[in-house]
């Protein structure tokens, strides 16, 4: 996704949930439709723009995703691909977690996209019990419960631990 | 660094409804389901996923391996135990199914796929898949043709029978046809029913009459196969026309069949990227270089992208490639992936590159970017590169990419013969891709 600008140089300042400040290039911040809607109304870009529910840690690294993504040009989805695959590749769970509240905040859709994905990957296949502790899901099954809920699903249970 | 939001706040189950809904429908349905036993506020979780897509990879294999050695299964219990889950997920779940796929490769087609797309055409369909990877293609219901809120539909070896009543998509935006069986006044018909459409893929291994498209709003057209004739009648907004032959039906009798080509490039006036492999560039030149009087190569005046696959660079096909770039104005790229030609006719090649080479009369006054991929480091490849380097007035970049399984020496020869090469354009670069990349 490209977008065209007229004026390049046009920058704007955001604020974490800390207090941090990035200054950010407009056609970087073009890459969220939250920040587009706002900038397309009435938000003069000389206004500083908090984001009460980002804390500094993955703003940044949000902002890292939208340089990337709003520099490169749309022929090179290769080398985006290969990008998007390295950005999350040793992420741990809870900067994953905040990566995807704050691109399901911000709107940015390939972002949200890409990190709902590796969740549901690191789900997929797991044994339940696993998936619990990664996810911190408490168990309010009693034994008998739990084995009336597989059973009802029998199916999706078979060789499976 | 700070980090106010500590990860135990952010455990799965704080995340919205919508977020969790997202990342149950990115996984195969079987681990969705299994979800379930996770904790009573996950139990039905993935009973209202607007998604359901039921493949060899989202269910858990109806006879594993160990299984199938003790007692080979029959068909009919294979089907049975495939049908058996897709009626539980349908029973249990809630809402909408916006989004259907089937695509199993051991279901054949079966009198139950009909009640499966009776149900979705009660449930919202938007986007449907229906693939039958074995055995007789499935003759498709009524009731599909009453799922009136389809955007999207994609069928794999299905029959197509005149509606009794049809009222038309009006939703429909992409149409992904493979080796479906219709006829050519039916096909026709049901295309114009689709006024939005924007999107058609058509493939078929049968001599298919592809004539008379009617798709005001078509924007990209890709077909593969052999095709009797290929016309359009109204699609003055294709952008991306792209036409290849069927490797696994082999070579095209008779390059790629004999078409009107100027009359197909007129019916497409702002084409912007054409892409075509070997059989169909030769079937155009037979026919605008061969054939009858008053064939001609109209000019392609929005032409951006040109990419040519699986092309034996024999003389005609050069030549074609030539004149394709010189009708073709606003080109600003040209990809090529050549396919090694035999010997016998190599000398003629070069004779005719050579020819051209030295011939002052005419240039390449418009070509931009020339993208050479799978290059082996042939002789004929080595003068065609040649002849465009010596050519473009314009040229700015030439991209080779060796060919891995070709080259010994990481393609560092094709470099330093090419490099020796005369370039009219003074900005024309020359760019080594490595080939194992």
């Amino acid at each position: 996704m490209a977008s065209s600008i007229e004026n390049n140089n046009e920058k704007l300042t955001l604020k974490s949930s800390d207090g941090e400040e990035f200054l950010v290039e407009k056609h970087v911040a073009l890459q969220s439709t939250l920040l587009q809607n706002m900038l397309d109304s009435d938000c003069s870009s000389a206004d500083v723009i908090p984001l009460p529910k980002i804390d500094a840690r993955t703003l940044a690294l949000v902002l890292g995703y939208c340089k990337k993504h709003a520099d490169a040009s749309s022929s090179k989805q290769g080398e985006l691909n290969s990008f998007d695959s390295e950005f999350l590749k040793d992420m741990d769970m809870g900067a994953l977690f905040n990566l995807v509240l704050a691109a399901n905040f911000m709107e940015i859709k390939g972002l949200l996209d890409i990190a709902a994905q590796k969740i549901a990957d690191t789900i997929k296949d797991k044994p339940h019990q696993e998936v619990r502790e990664i996810f911190h899901v408490e168990n309010d099954y009693t034994p008998e419960e739990e084995a009336a809920v597989r059973e009802e699903n029998r199916w999706a249970f078979e060789g499976f631990p | 660094m700070k980090n106010m939001c500590g990860s135990t706040l952010n455990i799965i189950s704080d995340l919205p409804d919508t977020i969790i809904e997202k990342i149950l429908v990115l996984m195969p349905i079987r681990d969705a389901v299994r979800t379930s036993v996770l904790s009573k506020n996950w139990r039905f979780n993935w009973i209202n996923i607007p998604v359901l897509a039921f493949d060899d990879t989202s269910l858990v294999d109806p006879y594993p391996t160990f299984f199938r050695q003790l007692l080979p299964p029959d068909q009919l219990s294979i089907k049975n135990r495939l049908l058996a889950t897709i009626y539980h997920v349908l029973l249990l779940h809630r809402g909408p199914i916006l989004k259907f796929s089937l695509s199993i490769s051991e279901l054949k087609s079966c009198s139950e796929i009909d009640a499966l797309i009776s149900i979705l055409s009660n449930h919202g369909i938007q986007e449907l898949t229906l693939q039958i990877r074995k055995g007789d293609p499935h003759e498709l219901p009524q009731s599909l043709f009453s799922c009136q809120q389809l955007t999207y539909l994609n069928l794999h070896s299905c029959v197509f029978k005149r509606p009794t009543t049809f009222k038309g998509f009006p939703w429909v935006v992409c149409l992904e046809l493979r080796e479906v069986i219709i006829t050519a006044d039916l096909f026709e018909t049901f295309v114009s029913s689709c006024p939005l459409l924007e999107q058609l893929t058509f493939e078929s291994s049968s001599r298919f009459d592809f004539k008379g498209i009617d798709a005001p709003n078509l924007k990209v057209l890709s077909l593969m196969g052999i095709f009797k004739s290929i016309s359009v009648k109204n699609a003055p907004k294709v952008a991306n026309f792209s036409i290849h032959s069927k490797a696994s039906v082999g070579v095209v009798e008779g390059g790629g069949g004999k078409f009107d080509w100027a009359g197909l490039l007129d019916g497409l006036p702002v084409l912007r990227s054409l892409h075509m492999d070997g059989p169909y560039l030769m079937s155009m030149f037979e026919e605008v270089c061969l054939g009858q009087v008053g064939q001609r190569l109209p000019t392609l005046w929005h032409l951006n992208i040109l990419e040519l696959s699986d092309v034996r660079l024999g003389k005609r096909v050069v030549g074609m490639i030539l004149k394709l770039i010189r009708h073709s104005p606003k080109l600003h790229k040209v990809i090529i992936k050549p396919i090694i030609t035999g010997d016998k006719n190599e000398a003629s090649v070069l004779k005719f590159c050579e020819a051209t080479l030295v011939s002052s009369k005419w240039h390449l006054n418009y070509l931009r970017e020339v993208e050479m991929r799978l290059v082996s480091g042939t002789k004929i490849e080595l003068h065609f590169m040649k002849l465009l380097l010596a050519k473009s007035r314009v040229l700015e970049s030439m991209v080779v990419k060796p060919n891995p399984a070709k080259v010994s020496d990481g393609g560092l020869s094709i470099l330093k013969e090419l490099s020796q090469f005369q370039r009219l354009s003074p900005k024309a670069k020359i760019t080594y891709r490595d080939p194992n990349e």
